[in-house]
């Protein structure tokens, strides 16, 4: 089943193409990658597919349901984390989430359940009470992942997961999203950690000036960059990209 | 000159309506002020008994309230510049040159100081000098004069909350209690100056004006002077009244000598704030704790500061997602300490221009005079200025509802949310609580002049269908046109849409309240009519504006303009 189906997808800012003419499907229990140099398309591509921006040609499809004709049901079924996490002046971080999953209709009850569970697991309990502007970047990012998780989505687009996450926190936040995919869900992350991107994902798309190059799985993806087995995607990167 | 040039670079014929929309709106509220004073001063000056008191008791009261509004809105706007604005990112890099964030500040606090003196004192002044002639040399010293009475009403609010500041370090040190944070100095900055505002009235003596020009034998053909020089003499301001008062009876001397001295107050309070700089950098350091702490501290700072559950949570509304946006809102503007201040601010002058119509019927009744041959003019005049301190908050709060929604549109732009049903949390938000403070406005109005009850209500249910048009338009024309570049409301309003505003709101409000004012005195025939006309036309476009705004949200994107 496609998650998530774009289909000749352009994007414009005045005479800048920053997406060309793109298309891309991500099924059920797949984590997709997507790695590209600064200005290549990467975060506006998540950002039409998460309905910050609207297409100027093409279509996008979350889980069945196209993102321009009914947005609202189309969003319903995705999580988005951002690069830059960011909430209001003024809530708590206990607040934010309460309100994220009012604003995906998630019932108090279960709201108060999944959060609790959430804090516990990215060893954030007890903090909760704090607010948002007052905590540091890494927590402000486990927040937000919290958030693109707590409605259960069934597409997650992430941004930039890991910056400003400690170790010990980055690989929570990669064993989420994989164990998220793994249970039915698909992700598409942006990123410039190759590591990351080599690790979890399941296919790799490289973008360049708009355009996807290359996507398929890191293994058809050395055989395109015509490297040996032991390339890493580095290595691919600078070929493709 | 080299940043208006690199910010004119683009958009430069958008950028040049903004411009002459800005200065169009300067010069109608100067020239409504000029006109004001002039024929105000016009009446007077045919008064022979009141024609030197008066208009000194005019400049006394004028320059205390603009000395007090320039202290104030210094005083709110430093102390976020200093310790909560975004140069503050840049101080830890720019040691040890980190007195330029000082400076800076304080360049600032004295330019929004001085802007009260374009659009309030020189249309003030050029009206009075239009009845009560000023030579050239005179007008340039009441001009110092004014500018050096905002200088140090800026320079004395940093230095006052400096005082604060240090005042409750030490209680803080001495009783080992750990009171000691921004929000606290901000607060007693406050209740200080809420205790001196009342100690001002006080000495004013607002309760019984009358008194003032009361003659004291049957002999005396001038009102005294002397009363006045006696409630005003302890403040900075009566040195601008001298100023101005000594240049229109020829006293250049006194002219002179006032501004000499309010010159020399004026570099006293650069020096004071040459002084408080040098704490400024240890106070930073400890207002930014609890926002670069670890986490642990964090909450453990929440929690001291708001007890064991942490800050009181607003009442629940998160069962929806309408009622989460409504919540959000609230917290939106009710916690952060800067927009509360300024609400709290705003409030605090509308209502103090409430009680001033309390006290001049007090007066009246006093002495014997009924308000009813004035009440056309008294209520219209009332429905002027709740337009305008209703359209200063929208200025202030809706306008900029949509525009400072950037940084988290990632999780209102992704919601499975129509945009219009943001803007409609939103309207419904802000209307209510602007519905709310216009009933208890219509409520204080109607205690205080006593019309019929029929006039009263007509007066209430006209004020609340401007308040609910000029949310709309606030909300509206922020919704049509956001702008992304910055979530400061302070340079949205000056935007080409927030001069719109001003613009739009000043010309309706102005034409409402001479319509009302026409019904009133019913003098006019079909001003019925015309008054009928005008609710009609505001309901109109209250709904133009809603499809409007709905329609421009449908394809609402969260962008900065590329």
């Amino acid at each position: 089943m496609d998650v998530l189906k774009v289909e000749s997808l352009t994007k414009t800012f005045g005479a800048t193409k920053a997406v060309d003419n793109l298309s891309l499907t991500l099924k059920s229990g797949e984590v997709y990658a997507l790695i590209g140099p600064n200005g290549s398309g990467k975060t506006t591509l998540v950002k039409t597919i998460a309905g910050l921006l609207r297409p100027n040609h093409g279509h996008i499809a979350v889980d069945g349901v196209d993102v321009v004709a009914d947005p609202a049901r189309a969003k319903a079924a995705l999580g988005y984390i951002p690069d830059e996490p960011s909430a209001w002046t003024g809530m708590t971080g206990e607040e934010f989430l309460h309100f994220v999953g009012a604003l995906w209709g998630v019932p108090a009850a279960l709201r108060k359940e999944r959060i609790a569970a959430l804090l516990a697991e990215f060893h954030l309990a007890g903090i909760e009470k704090g607010y948002f502007e007052d905590y540091s970047r890494g927590n402000k990012q486990k927040f937000t992942i919290m958030a693109g998780l707590l409605h259960h989505p069934k597409l997650l687009l992430v941004d930039e997961p890991i910056v400003g996450l400690d170790p010990e926190s980055a690989e929570i936040a990669k064993h989420e999203f994989r164990r998220f995919a793994n249970e039915g869900g698909a992700v598409l992350i942006v990123t410039h950690t190759l590591g990351v991107a080599q690790e979890i994902a399941d296919v790799i798309g490289v973008l360049k000036g708009g355009r996807l190059v290359a996507s398929a799985p890191f293994a058809a993806l050395k055989k395109k960059a015509k490297l040996g087995a032991r390339a890493s995607l580095g290595d691919v990167y600078k070929v493709l990209a | 000159m080299y940043g208006f040039r690199r910010w004119f670079r683009n958009q430069k014929i958008a950028k040049s309506i903004t411009i002459l929309l800005f200065l169009g709106v300067l010069f109608a509220v100067g020239f409504g002020i000029y006109s004001f004073f002039r024929w105000e001063f016009g009446l007077i000056a045919h008064d022979a008994y009141l024609r030197v008191a008066l208009p000194l008791f005019f400049y006394e009261g004028l320059f205390l309230v603009v000395f007090l509004l320039i202290f104030v809105s210094s005083f709110i706007t430093a102390m976020f510049a200093l310790f909560r604005g975004g140069m503050g990112n840049v101080l830890p890099m720019a040691s040890p040159r980190y007195p330029i964030v000082f400076w800076q500040a304080y360049r600032t606090t004295l330019f929004s100081g001085i802007w009260p003196l374009a659009v309030i004192t020189i249309p003030a002044f050029l009206g009075s000098a239009a009845v009560f002639p000023v030579s050239f040399w005179g007008g340039a010293l009441f001009l110092i004069s004014a500018v050096c009475l905002a200088g140090l009403a800026a320079s004395l609010a940093i230095i006052f909350f400096f005082i604060a500041a240090c005042g409750l370090y030490i209680v803080a040190h001495y009783t080992s209690r750990r009171i000691f944070s921004f929000g606290k100095a901000v607060g007693v900055g406050v209740v200080a100056i809420a205790l001196g505002l009342w100690l001002i009235a006080r000495r004013v003596g607002l309760g019984d004006v009358t008194a003032i020009f009361a003659p004291v034998s049957s002999a005396w053909s001038t009102s005294r002077i002397d009363i006045l020089f006696e409630r005003f003499g302890a403040f900075p301001s009566h040195l601008a009244t001298l100023t101005l008062f000594g240049a229109q009876q020829g006293a250049f001397g006194v002219a002179a000598l006032t501004t000499a001295t309010l010159v020399l107050m004026f570099a006293l309070g650069a020096l004071g704030v040459r002084i408080a700089a040098w704490g400024f950098l240890p106070l930073w350091q400890i207002f930014q704790e609890g926002r670069y702490e670890a986490k642990a501290v964090s909450t453990a700072t929440a929690i001291r500061r708001h007890g064991k559950e942490g800050p009181i949570s607003f009442p629940r509304f998160f069962r929806s997602p309408l009622g989460a946006l409504f919540e959000k809102e609230g917290i939106v503007m009710f916690r952060g300490m800067k927009s509360a201040l300024w609400f709290f601010f705003l409030f605090v002058l509308w209502m103090v221009q409430v009680a001033l119509e309390f006290f001049i019927r007090g007066n009246l009744v006093k002495y014997g005079t009924s308000i009813g041959s004035a009440l056309a003019i008294v209520e219209s005049l009332q429905l002027a200025t709740a337009i305008y301190f209703v359209s200063a908050f929208i200025l202030r709060f809706v306008f900029p509802a949509f525009s400072g929604e950037g940084r988290t549109a990632w999780i209102l732009g992704t919601a499975p949310l129509r945009m219009q049903n943001v803007f409609w949390a939103k309207f419904l938000f802000y209307a209510s609580i602007f519905l709310a403070l216009g009933l208890v406005f219509c409520g204080l109005n109607f205690f205080i002049i006593q019309t019929a009850v029929a006039q009263g209500l007509a007066f209430g249910a006209f004020t609340l269908l401007i308040i609910v048009f000029l949310v709309a338009f606030g909300l509206g024309l922020g919704a049509i046109f956001p702008n992304f570049e910055s979530d400061d409301p302070e340079v949205l309003s000056t935007s080409l849409p927030g001069l719109g505003f001003i613009f739009g709101s000043l010309f309706y409000g102005g034409a409402g309240s001479y319509l009302f004012y026409r019904f009133l005195a019913g003098t006019a025939p079909g001003a019925g009519m015309a008054l009928a006309g005008f609710d009609a036309l505001t309901v109109l476009l209250t709904i133009i504006i809603f499809a409007l705004s709905l329609r421009a949200l449908g394809t609402f994107e969260f962008v900065k303009d590329y």
